[in-house]
């Protein structure tokens, strides 16, 4: 009985913790990010840019095969409505929308989640088995600052940016299939789609990005630095964290979306 | 938990203690790594603990560098208790502390000239040419000069040793702690690195604390040698004193020989006592 409590205890112990210990280093990221100048450990602005074209740039093609990939449903969805009513120009008003706020911003955080999360997870865990960490803090360095810090603000810049551009080419998308098929023009598409969107549409669209940034940078820091021992653990907490990382910006894009409502 | 050790106790000529080691206790879940650890390094001394692997060299050589909390007994660093220092203090002490951890621990990232560089940028307040200057001094040393542009995967095992060595001296410190650095090498590599670091010491003046399991290395190089096993320093003496020590765990790790089960250890336990 006292065992399978422990096992309980222990199962129910271990998401806690890591809890924790992303929320922990959330806090440290926003405080070096904003304070570290004064203690001395000013942001990296070399490590910043590294992250912003790795994230962004090399994320680009990827987020654009998405984009049109959705966009290509999207289109098939409004050209099979056009069969019933005339409804072309309040469907792109409300797409511009959608997209900004609902669509886009989760897809985006699970593109980046799977690829520069894991990267950021594979990074620090094998900087953890090859004991470069604990050289680092040996010298007296903490890892925080100097590693998980500028990984964090450059995915936190680069993901809106990333967002704008997935939009922009959904956008394209629809509109490209709409021309073809139903003979919709295909500037005025575009226009209207952009239009559609408002100011609100596109703060909540890049916060939510901001959100989902910190938030995969901080789960992704955390089990790569949590790793110990070979690396298959290395492997093992890839797994766990892009597991948290989409889980978490799903249910916070879910919150968000409660207490922003379009 | 335990006052401050009296520095240089043993007289008024004694060198100064560098490192001061106390009942240090270390557990893993059950398993007792460290189980009352005592020992002394004083300054200019070329100190070798002596373990078999898995013997609690590497969470000795933690504990020392303040990577770990200490749970039971102290440990004194130039006179400070480690458990006791925090932010500035701590990192003040740790630079007065080189570490040439186990396979070097280089960052793959950074080339040679980088790896022995980053102590200096991150820390030292130089301008990035004499920062150059320096980091070129210390592969000089290590005689690594013409492979600074080289990555750590291009290196050979005894390369990488030579440059974790030019890394944990990139800041002058005056104790320098090497985790296993002669695993994995052959004969004559290990030769060199031994040569290499007794030409560092006569250099620089420095305390070092070598942690290995090879015998051959801590009689060799070792002004003292402190022999752990099973958690506990069993041992400590010169290696003359070591080489011909009659104790069954002492000469289980200098000689090969087996230890019987039902050997009598009364004797060695009224020669030696409890851990020195």
């Amino acid at each position: 009985m006292a065992r399978s409590l422990g096992d309980f205890l222990l199962v129910l112990g271990r998401p806690v913790l890591a809890s924790v210990s992303v929320f922990t280093l959330v806090i440290e990221i926003l405080f070096w990010s904003t304070l570290g100048w004064a203690y001395g450990t000013p942001l990296r602005f070399g490590a910043v840019l590294g992250q912003v074209v790795e994230v962004g740039l090399k994320g680009l093609r990827l987020a654009a095969l998405f984009a049109i990939a959705i966009g290509l449903v999207i289109a098939l969805q409004i050209e099979t409505a056009l069969g019933f009513a005339d409804l072309l120009e309040p469907l792109l008003a409300g797409l511009g929308t959608a997209l900004t706020r609902e669509v886009t911003p989760p897809l985006i955080g699970i593109l980046v989640a799977a690829r520069s999360g894991t990267s950021l997870t594979a990074g620090l865990g094998g900087m953890q088995v090859n004991k470069e960490i604990d050289a680092l803090e040996a010298m007296g360095l903490n890892p925080v600052p100097l590693l998980v810090v500028p990984a964090a603000v450059g995915m936190a810049i680069a993901v809106p940016i990333l967002m704008v551009f997935m939009v922009g080419f959904t956008v394209i998308a629809v509109a490209f299939y709409l021309s073809a098929t139903v003979g919709a023009p295909f500037v005025p598409v575009i226009v209207q789609t952009l239009e559609g969107i408002t100011e609100g549409d596109m703060a909540v669209g890049i916060g939510k990005c901001f959100v989902f940034a910190v938030q995969i940078a901080a789960i992704g820091s955390a089990a790569g630095l949590a790793t110990r021992g070979s690396a298959e653990s290395i492997g093992t907490n890839v797994t766990r964290a892009v597991v948290s990382a989409i889980t978490t910006v799903l249910l916070t894009n879910t919150a968000i979306t409660l207490v922003f409502p379009s | 938990m335990s006052s401050r050790p009296e520095l240089g106790a043993t007289g008024a000529d004694a060198p100064e203690v560098i490192v001061e080691v106390k009942g240090l206790t270390v557990a893993y879940g059950p398993h007792e790594v460290l189980n009352g650890v005592n020992m002394t390094v004083r300054s200019g001394e070329l100190f070798a603990v002596l373990a078999q692997g898995g013997g609690g060299k590497s969470t000795l050589f933690r504990h020392l560098l303040a990577l770990e909390q200490v749970p039971a007994g102290c440990i004194w660093l130039f006179g400070e208790d480690i458990a006791r220092l925090r932010g500035r203090a701590l990192r003040d002490l740790r630079s007065k502390v080189g570490a040439a951890h186990q396979q070097g621990a280089l960052f793959s990232s950074l080339n040679v000239l980088e790896n022995v560089m980053l102590p200096l940028v991150e820390l030292a307040d130089l301008d990035r040419e004499t920062v150059g200057i320096i980091s070129r001094m210390k592969l000089q040393q290590v005689q690594l000069m013409e492979f600074e542009d080289l990555m750590p995967a291009q290196l050979s095992a005894a390369m990488v040793r030579r440059t974790a060595i030019a890394r944990a001296l990139a800041l002058d410190p005056k104790l320098l702690l090497c985790d296993d650095i002669f695993s994995g090498l052959d004969l004559g590599s290990i030769m060199e690195i031994e040569t290499l670091i007794r030409d560092l010491r006569q250099a620089f003046q420095l305390t070092i604390v070598v942690l290995t399991p090879n015998p051959d290395v801590a009689l060799a190089l070792a002004d003292r040698i402190g022999v752990l096993y099973k958690g506990e320093i069993v041992a400590v003496g010169t290696p003359d004193e070591i080489r011909s020590s009659t104790l069954p765990s002492v000469r289980y790790l200098v000689h090969g020989e087996a230890i019987e089960e039902d050997a009598d250890l009364s004797e060695w336990i009224r020669l030696f006592g409890e851990a020195p």
